[in-house]
């Protein structure tokens, strides 16, 4: 996989929106499907055409769905190794939808390939079910480790899951699926000690092994190398936090040499702030600001333990960056109209991009959505950015399904005249977005026209 | 949810297809008396030459138990390592099988070099097999070797001296197919033996090593 650094020596080029190579979605996808052929050629090649009985199909079964199980799981890591042509090209959202997406399906890939090659093994070695369970994990080797591994695999998945999230603080959940890494260096070595395609191919293991070392270099190297550099370079610090609204405040950081980051309005930083409460965690805020030289400026509401402590961010304290990631800027852009849609403090990347957008007067149009006067913040700096490029805001204030609530049959339409000639950008609360999605698809915008990011965890 | 579950059976559709292709109709049990074009014979040892390989042949008064050599290591399954002696067996030794199966013979570091003592009353011979390498295209499994004693010329145990543990898969087999494959040795009186199902391979080289032991027997 390639994968472009942001060159941090060299000048920014004239043109603000050109940072680097975006990997498309489409040859990602073209790229990892023809990964996975390559692992079930593995097995073609690996399996002479001589399976004859109910436990040959079994144990084959079993080993195509363990390889590919192992496959998915590299490609999931791949996928959160935050290299920059892929959050780039895919966007944060969708990164995260594909990582839902194949989560489910390496452990529906793991689990099957454990309960096929139980089964298989019993059949062809005539014992039943149970015993071969305990002949496989005590007598073949590594296979106890990859169980564990198994078990905290199902572990992650499920407290994924949309029901065990809901009662879970966001810490937990995230620090949890760092097991994640743990299972996949459990479950390695049974790969190659009892994988009928490893153990008899020097080639094959060491592809394999090539796999696993590059994406563990690559997530080294971006999640530890990159950020750890750039504070050095950066050294951002906190320079005042400041009220926006009951709840909501903004925080500005200042640093050195802010230009080389690159950053464009629409994009967000993993932001680290190295304070007592709250330095060992990362987490989301997009620049609610279009980034300058000088400043960076995020908002953020206080939603879980970690935004509340940022409420107490003294003027100074050190502060890792990680980024900038996300597609929701202007690049995303094929239209002359463009719509942004904001909900509650979904508005943070929209605010940018209201100020930044090339557009005429007339063609940029800001809904903001909030459910009480309370959650609307910026509207003084919005109102002064519409007045000044002839751009049009309208404060949609009110509970959902009121008087208020533009998603009710085709009251969007009805609001922004053309609406389907319009780029749309969408951010706001995951309910919110649903809702948008439904009343835009039914007004006739297509899939396309969309552009989100959602910072549901 | 509605697309994973879509995946998802595009996922078990893909495997069955693939299944099929490399799947042979299930015969009933194949005749394995060698045909010298098995897969296994054309891979035969490797380490033929070695001393286990060249079959020593050994005559001892009362030798039913041999194998002090390469001994089965693993805890549980050393059932693997079956004797199986004859009762009261119906079949004699058949030269026509023997002689059929006889042309491919392994290659000539595996020929036995016997030391025939013949004995006027009870003769008990031991022959050893060649060792020959189970595998599966360029998957290789193990190896089998195959101990005959002959009483008076008659197969009166057949003990797999090596067989097929290089992965746990293959030592359940082996557990599993060798003392079957023993015991139709001694019916059989000769090396035309029918494959357990599921252990073909292994079969195959249990029936070569057989006949390499009964060559080695009769030179």
């Amino acid at each position: 996989m390639t994968s472009v650094l942001p060159d941090r020596g060299i000048r920014r080029s004239s043109s603000p929106s050109a940072p680097g190579f975006g990997m498309a979605p489409n040859a990602l996808l073209l790229a990892l499907s023809t990964g996975g052929a390559l692992v079930l050629l593995l097995w073609w090649h690996d399996t002479p055409a001589t399976l004859h009985t109910f436990g040959d199909w079994l144990t084959n079964a079993g080993r195509i769905t363990g390889l590919l199980a192992g496959y998915v799981i590299i490609v999931l890591l791949l996928l959160m190794a935050r290299v920059p042509s892929l959050e780039r090209g895919l966007g944060a959202d969708r990164l995260a939808r594909w990582h839902a997406m194949g989560g489910r399906y390496a452990i529906s890939l793991a689990v099957a390939h454990t309960l096929l090659i139980i089964w298989g093994y019993a059949v062809s070695a005539h014992e039943s079910v149970i015993p071969q369970t305990g002949a496989l994990l005590t007598q073949y080797p590594d296979v106890m480790m990859a169980t564990v591994a198994l078990g905290l695999l199902i572990l992650v998945a499920g407290v994924s899951m949309r029901v065990a999230r809901a009662h879970m603080r966001y810490e937990t959940w995230y620090y949890l699926h760092f097991y994640t890494y743990l299972a996949v260096a459990l479950s390695f070595s049974h790969e190659f000690s009892t994988g009928l395609d490893f153990s008899a191919s020097q080639s094959a293991r060491v592809l394999w092994s090539l796999l696993y070392i590059s994406i563990a270099a690559l997530l080294f190297w971006y999640r530890f190398v990159v950020p750890i550099r750039a504070a050095a370079r950066h050294r951002m610090v906190v320079a005042g936090v400041f009220p926006e609204a009951p709840g909501i405040f903004s925080v500005h950081v200042t640093g050195h040499h802010l230009d080389d980051l690159r950053a464009e309005p629409g994009q967000f930083f993993r932001w680290r702030f190295l304070s007592s409460g709250s330095w060992w965690q990362s987490h989301p805020y997009s620049l609610s600001a279009p980034p300058t030289d000088r400043l960076l400026r995020i908002t953020v509401k206080v939603l879980g333990d970690h935004s509340h402590a940022l409420r107490t961010l003294h003027k100074g304290t050190r502060v890792f960056a990680e980024g900038p990631y996300g597609a929701l800027t202007e690049r995303r852009r094929t239209r002359r109209q463009v719509l942004l849609l904001a909900g509650g403090i979904g508005v943070t990347p929209l605010r940018a991009l209201f100020e930044t957008l090339s557009a005429r007067p007339g063609d940029l149009t800001l809904i903001y959505r909030a459910s009480s006067e309370l959650d609307v913040v910026f509207r003084r700096e919005l109102d002064a950015i519409a007045q000044w490029r002839g751009a049009r805001v309208v404060y949609l204030v009110g509970p959902p399904g009121g008087d208020a609530d533009p998603f009710i049959g085709r009251r969007l339409a009805s609001i922004v005249p053309d609406l389907v000639a319009h780029d749309i950008y969408l951010c706001g609360p995951p309910r919110m977005m649903d809702a948008a999605h439904s009343a835009l698809h039914r007004v006739g915008v297509r899939r396309r026209q969309i552009h989100t990011e959602s910072f549901e965890f | 949810m509605r697309r994973f579950v879509s995946v998802l059976l595009a996922t078990v559709a893909g495997l069955v297809v693939l299944l099929s292709f490399k799947t042979t109709p299930a015969k009933a049990p194949r005749p394995v008396a060698l045909s010298g074009t098995t897969p296994s014979a054309s891979s035969t040892a490797p380490d033929s030459s070695t001393p286990v390989g060249s079959a020593a042949t050994s005559s001892a008064p009362d030798s039913s138990v041999p194998a002090s050599s390469p001994q089965p290591s693993s805890a549980s399954p050393t059932s693997a390592a079956v004797t199986a002696s004859s009762g009261p067996s119906s079949a004699k030794t058949s030269p026509t099988a023997t002689k059929s199966a006889a042309k491919p013979t392994p290659k000539p570091t595996a020929k036995p070099t016997p030391k025939p003592t013949p004995k006027p009353s009870s003769t008990t011979k031991t022959v050893t097999g060649s060792v020959v390498t189970v595998s599966e295209g360029r998957r290789v499994f193990g190896v089998v070797q195959v101990r005959l004693t002959l009483t008076n010329g008659k197969i009166t145990a057949a003990t797999a001296i090596q067989f097929p543990q290089n992965d746990g898969h293959s030592l359940d087999l082996s557990n599993y197919s060798i003392p079957k494959l023993s015991r139709e040795v001694l019916s059989a009186q000769s090396a035309s033996i029918d494959a357990v199902s599921s252990a073909t391979y292994t079969s195959e080289a249990y029936a070569q090593s057989v006949q390499a032991a009964l060559d080695a027997a009769k030179a």
